[in-house]
């Protein structure tokens, strides 16, 4: 699930990258084309401007050529034909000018931005001072040819029109090589402009290709991790469910060697009893204690089973806890058979809200446990007050074998048992669990350690009842 | 023919019932509540027997497998150390089936009762 998610984040990514590195090549040849086919079509633009002008200038000078030759032969028909070569110039050099009038106002009209058309406006300008001049020119060429004088004064006018007329054909036709040379470099700067762009796109996708790159190699070292933590959580789960299952393979062979132990002497029993060799009241008692046995080891099944679900009940009432400690004691030390002094040191008599027989069966399984481990010794069982914490707490100690320091940990657990290799002490492992279940479902708390100088302490403790103490004037 | 007979059983109630059948067919009957008891008697009369060396101390031990302190499977195998002519019985309920199918756990020269045996089974079985 996770390598898949990475997988589709590194693809989506190289996807990204390729996807803009396309985009960009895309669009720099489609401006490549663009710009050159930009500059054809100025050069096409302003090239009919140039020619009518190399027309004007052809046409003038053709025209000053006649104008000379007329002046120097003043009569014959080198004459006529000089001056009829004047007014055919003339008439030209007007249509050439008429012409780049028309070709500055369609420039002008079809410009593809203001600027241009400025341009073709001041060309316009331009043709127009120039078609000024020359009329100017033409009426005092009229004048002097129509009087046929060529004095001085005028032809001095003629001379200084004439070059006023050449420099501002050339100032045209500098100005229009420089409006195109204007617009080439102008597009050639677009185009730089853009490719600023292309590069500035193309170090974008690297950068982000170099951020992916750190960013895929983060969520994989973060991915590496997280694997090796689950792993080791893996690890440490298929620990304690081998743990877990070999307790519970323990139980199943000790649960059937309990559940099979009592038949052989009930079978034993019947068989007495049949041949007379006991009498029936034995036969009948030790059937019944085999099947108190029987019966106690499926009550614990079913005591795990219920506090494993949370569904243990317990039906509560106000107990006064000393009294409860001293009726368990009581029957227990009727039934001691070895060397072992059971001792109460109970403290201030309080009240709790208590399950009756759930806290009876912890003080037997505690002290039981106390004088099974205890060949001979002293088992005291103390009860003392909390008032910071308002609560009980009951201790049963003994001075037996202690608890294996390895046990202590996980001595409530289910299935706990074979504390001491070689006392290899009867129990079905659940004892202590249901315990700390009980006390657990009464809002208490369970403990167990080794006493410093021999033997084991547990002790539990219950909430006390709100006002529980009993005044002492009652 | 009265026999010897060494029991080593940890229920209280069986080992009393083995007692009772076995005392009243005329044999004698020393009872052992765990493995290490078991051992400690079975060597205590063996020390006894010092000098006659080619009689076992018990004509018969019976042995319950699963029992506090030592298994009987061990102490079987302590027992033969010593007296490897001895007559064992193996009276189990316990896993009885594995041990005998696991080679090597238990001599093959073993007897096994199978639990739930009846009294007498037990009595023929001893007396055969």
């Amino acid at each position: 699930m996770l390598f898949g998610k990475t997988s589709f984040k590194i693809s989506g990514t190289l996807g990204i990258i390729i996807l803009l590195l396309g985009i960009t090549i895309i669009f720099g040849m489609y401006q490549m084309s663009k710009v050159s086919s930009e500059i054809v079509n100025i050069s096409q633009t302003y090239e009919p401007l140039q020619n009518t002008l190399g027309e004007i200038k052809y046409h003038d000078i053709r025209q000053s050529e006649s104008f000379e030759k007329m002046r120097l032969q003043a009569q014959g028909p080198s004459y006529e034909e000089a001056k009829e070569q004047f007014w055919s110039s003339n008439v030209l050099m007007k249509s050439s000018i008429q012409q780049g009038k028309k070709i500055a106002s369609a420039g002008y009209n079809f410009a593809p931005s203001d600027s241009v058309s400025q341009n073709f406006e001041r060309i316009y300008a331009d043709f127009e001072q120039i078609e000024q001049i020359h009329s100017e020119l033409e009426e005092i060429s009229r004048d002097v040819i129509g009087s046929n004088s060529y004095d001085g004064i005028l032809l001095r006018q003629i001379a200084a029109k004439e070059s006023q007329l050449q420099e501002k054909v050339q100032f045209a036709a500098e100005q229009i090589k420089m409006f195109n040379d204007e617009s080439i470099s102008a597009i050639e700067g677009y185009e730089q402009g853009w490719l600023m762009v292309q590069i500035g796109i193309i170090v974008v996708v690297g950068i982000i290709a170099l951020f992916m790159r750190h960013f895929i190699g983060q969520i994989n070292s973060d991915l590496k991790k997280e694997i090796d933590e689950k792993t080791n959580e893996l690890k440490q789960a298929n620990k304690k469910l081998q743990e877990l299952d070999n307790m519970k393979n323990e139980f199943i062979s000790i649960a059937s060697h309990e559940l099979k132990s009592p038949i052989q002497p009930i079978f034993g029993f019947a068989e007495l009893a049949r041949s007379g060799d006991i009498d029936q009241k034995e036969a009948w008692d030790g059937v019944t204690t085999l099947a108190k046995k029987l019966q106690d080891l499926a009550n614990d099944v079913l005591d795990v089973t219920r506090i494993e679900s949370n569904r243990l009940t317990l039906y509560q009432e106000r107990l006064p806890i000393n009294e409860i400690i001293t009726e368990v004691i009581g029957i227990m030390r009727t039934g001691l058979d070895r060397n072992v002094c059971i001792v109460e040191e109970l403290g201030e008599d309080v009240e709790v809200e208590a399950d009756r027989l759930r806290i009876e069966q912890v003080l037997r399984n505690l002290v039981g446990n106390a004088i099974k481990f205890t060949e001979s010794g002293t088992i005291r069982i103390k009860t003392s007050v909390d008032r910071n914490s308002e609560s009980v707490s009951v201790s049963v100690s003994d001075t037996g074998l202690g608890i294996p320091e390895e046990i202590v940990p996980k001595i409530f657990g289910k299935f706990v048992t074979k504390g001491h290799d070689l006392e290899n002490k009867a129990g079905n492992g659940l004892g202590l669990f249901l315990c700390k279940g009980i006390i657990e479902a009464h809002g208490g708390r369970i403990g167990a350690k080794n006493n410093k100088d021999g033997g084991a302490t547990f002790e539990f403790s219950l909430p006390l009842i709100k006002n529980a103490v009993r005044p002492l004037t009652n | 023919m009265a026999l010897k007979i060494l029991v080593a059983e940890d229920n209280v109630f069986t080992a009393t019932q083995y007692l009772r059948v076995l005392e009243k067919s005329g044999h004698s009957v020393t009872v052992t509540k765990d493995g290490q008891e078991c051992l400690q008697k079975y060597a205590e009369e063996l020390g006894k027997k010092e000098f006659e060396t080619l009689e076992n101390p018990f004509d018969v031990v019976l042995l319950d497998n699963n029992m506090p302190k030592k298994s009987g499977v061990e102490v079987a195998k302590e027992i033969l150390d010593k007296r490897p002519n001895q007559r064992i019985i193996f009276a189990s309920a316990y896993d009885i089936d594995s041990l005998l199918k696991t080679p090597g756990t238990i001599p093959d020269n073993i007897e096994v009762l199978e639990k739930p045996f009846s009294l007498n089974t037990m009595i023929s079985k001893i007396q055969a």
